[in-house]
Order: C-alpha cells, then sequence, then structure tokens
C-alpha cells in the first residue's frame, strides 16, 4: 500500500517536471513579454541620473520584473514616485509584479527605471541599451531612444511635429 | 456734565462709523469668495521672515528679493530624475502661456534645491537654465532653505538609510506663488498641468495685483 502511493507519487513528480520543461520550452520559443514604446528622458548637462519609461506587455502567466541594468549608468533601478500628503518620495521597488495578460506603463510621476550615475549625459537621439530581468521570462534586452521632453517653444505650438 | 454727555454722543457716533465702515469693508470681503485653483489661496498674503540664500549665478537672496515681482517657487533638487524635470517642463510651459496672456505680469521661476549638499550654485544654473534660460536657482545652509520652505508650506527630508552620495530626497510636490509684495498669495498641488497652473494665475493675477489688496 505504501509503496503504491509513494510511486503514484513518483509519477506525479515526473508529470509535473515534464509540464514544467514544456512550459519553458514554450516561453523560449515565443516570449510572454514585450516591451514597448521604451524611451528615456534626455537629461540636462551635470546631472547623474536619468529615468526610463516603457509599456510592458504580459502575454504569458504572471510574472515579476525583479532587476535592471544598463551600459549608460553604474546602476539601474526600478523606482517608482509616490506621492504622500503632498509630499512626493521616490521608493525603489525590489520587484514589480505583472499580472497574466497584464499590461503595465513605466510613465513620468510614477514607476520608472532609474539610471544611476550615468556616464554621460543622455542625448537627444541617442540610443540607451536596457536590459529588463524578469523572474520568469528572462532576461529582455531594449534599445532605448533618448527623447527631449522640454515643451517646444510656444510660438511654434501650433506645428505639432512628432517626436 | 454737558460736556461729558457731549463727549459720549461723539464718541457712540465714532463707534457707530466705526462699526459701519467695518461692516462694510467686511461685507465686501465677504462677497469676493475664495478663488477656486488647483490648490489654494490665500485671502491675505503671508509674510515670509528673514533667511538668506545664494542664486544659481552667486548672488545673496533675502526676502526682499523676492518684492516687485510674481514667483513661482518649486522644491526639488538636480539628482531627481522624474518629478523635478516633469515640474520644471510644465512651469516652463506655464511662463510661456503667461508671456501671451498677462503679458503685463512680471513673472520669476525658481527652484529651490532640497539637496543643497549636491546642489552648487553652478550645478543648479546648467540645471535650471536647461529648461528656461530665466529660471532661477536656489541654494545655501539646509537651515535657511528651511525657513523659505516653512514659510511657502513645503517640507523636504532626506530619508533614512541611504547611500551618502545616491540618496534620494523627499520634498513636497506642491509650487508656492509670491505675490509682488513678496507674500505667499497661493499654493498649487500636484499634478500640475500647465493650462490649469496658468489659468489659475491669470484669476489670481486679476484680483489681487496692483492696488486692489
Amino acid at each position: 500500500m505504501r509503496r503504491m502511493i509513494v510511486a503514484n507519487l513518483s509519477r506525479a513528480a515526473l508529470g509535473l517536471l515534464l509540464a514544467g520543461l514544456a512550459c519553458v520550452r514554450a516561453a523560449a520559443a515565443e516570449p510572454s513579454i514585450h516591451v514597448v514604446d521604451a524611451w528615456a528622458r534626455a537629461t540636462p548637462p551635470g546631472v547623474e541620473n536619468g529615468a526610463v519609461y516603457c509599456k510592458i506587455l504580459n502575454n504569458g502567466g504572471a510574472d515579476r520584473l525583479v532587476a535592471a541594468r544598463s551600459s549608460a549608468a553604474h546602476g539601474a533601478e526600478i523606482h517608482a514616485s509616490v506621492s504622500q500628503n503632498g509630499v512626493v518620495e521616490m521608493r525603489r521597488i525590489e520587484a514589480l509584479p505583472i499580472g497574466a495578460g497584464a499590461s503595465l506603463e513605466l510613465a513620468p510621476g510614477g514607476t520608472h527605471v532609474m539610471l544611476v550615475g550615468l556616464g554621460a549625459p543622455l542625448a537627444p537621439g541617442a540610443k540607451v541599451e536596457l536590459t529588463l530581468v524578469f523572474a520568469a521570462a528572462g532576461e529582455i534586452a531594449v534599445e532605448v531612444p533618448v527623447v527631449d521632453a522640454r515643451a517646444p517653444p510656444a510660438v511654434h505650438e501650433h506645428e505639432h511635429h512628432a517626436q | 456734565m454737558k460736556r461729558a454727555q457731549a463727549v459720549s454722543v461723539g464718541i457712540a457716533a465714532a463707534l457707530a462709523i466705526a462699526v459701519g465702515i467695518g461692516a462694510a469693508l467686511w461685507r465686501r470681503a465677504a462677497s469676493q469668495p475664495p478663488l477656486e485653483i488647483g490648490g489654494y489661496v490665500l485671502p491675505t498674503p503671508k509674510s515670509l521672515g528673514a533667511f538668506e540664500l545664494v542664486d544659481d549665478r552667486n548672488a545673496k537672496i533675502t526676502a526682499q528679493d523676492f518684492a516687485g515681482h510674481w514667483s513661482f517657487l518649486y522644491f526639488g533638487y538636480t539628482y531627481c530624475p522624474d518629478v523635478c524635470p516633469l515640474t520644471l517642463v510644465e512651469l516652463a510651459d506655464v511662463k510661456k502661456r503667461l508671456a501671451e496672456r498677462t503679458p503685463a505680469a512680471s513673472v520669476s521661476v525658481y527652484l529651490v534645491s532640497v539637496d543643497p549638499p549636491r546642489d552648487s550654485p553652478e550645478r543648479l544654473h546648467e540645471y535650471v537654465t536647461y529648461f528656461d534660460p530665466d529660471f532661477h536657482g536656489l541654494t545655501g545652509d539646509v537651515a535657511e532653505i528651511t525657513k523659505l520652505a516653512n514659510a511657502a508650506g513645503a517640507v523636504f527630508f532626506v530619508p533614512p538609510g541611504q547611500d551618502d552620495k545616491t540618496y534620494l530626497v523627499s520634498h513636497s510636490s506642491s509650487i508656492a506663488l509670491l505675490e509682488p509684495s513678496g507674500g505667499l498669495r497661493a499654493v498649487f498641488t500636484a499634478p500640475h498641468e500647465a493650462e490649469q497652473v496658468a489659468a489659475d494665475f491669470t484669476k489670481i493675477y486679476a484680483r489681487y495685483d496692483g492696488g486692489q489688496r
């Protein structure tokens, strides 16, 4: 009786393992996470920190953004600007959960990837390499264009050039 | 006795007149409902008190330097990569809108550093003029900055347990508006949107500029 249970358990374990491997293979074949519309804010001269914004689309199961790194900066951290009682505070986020089939927007004034210790100012038109690390989907490399986010001069306001 | 009576009547008359004037003034003041803006307007301006700071061109700045023009004050720092640039872009936009809408108003914009150990006048100058060539930066001793912040209804602090070089500073997200008397007239609360702030300023300017106070 006991032996039968053990045998059944090992069969179940083997089944789970195979199912797990199948999942990994499927994930490798078609990435479940897509990072789109990424941009970095061009930085004023002398500034050592930058910010990257993007949209994260998750076509797969629940996942977590757990780390970031960039060749443009000493470090890259996931941060959120949190406003509470009229005081804004930047909080470092260890892991940013993203639900199954969900999308997440990293936008100015909210969650962003902070580039800490820039090697050089981020110049408009340049591209920044960024790697986002997800717990399940693994590493995703993104090429991030640097955008001058200052408002266009009022006299040219009617022209509305696409950035 | 007659004379005392006459004095009493005189006092009574003076009191009646005073009460009448007071009531009329009160009615006039009360007939003006407070302006509704994205934030709040002070019915009487609040004096900033005394402090001494240095600007981004290394000039000494005291409370008197805010007299004679309208001032937008934002408390932030150059190591702040997200909300500070975002707010300064909006303020540059506000300034452009006001140049068209209230061209007679003299308007200055100040970034007051909440991180004086890292924000030198030179660094602030590079930073603020990136957003608008006319923007000003203010820095100085933490104690002096705190005086101005308190007077303008703003707070800032360094949350504990951070690295000495890469620390972040928490700070008020509001923008203070000083009127030409040098006193605090309004506080705009976040989120800041240039059109809203410009429209709010136009209302405040229409009511409080000139000798209408």
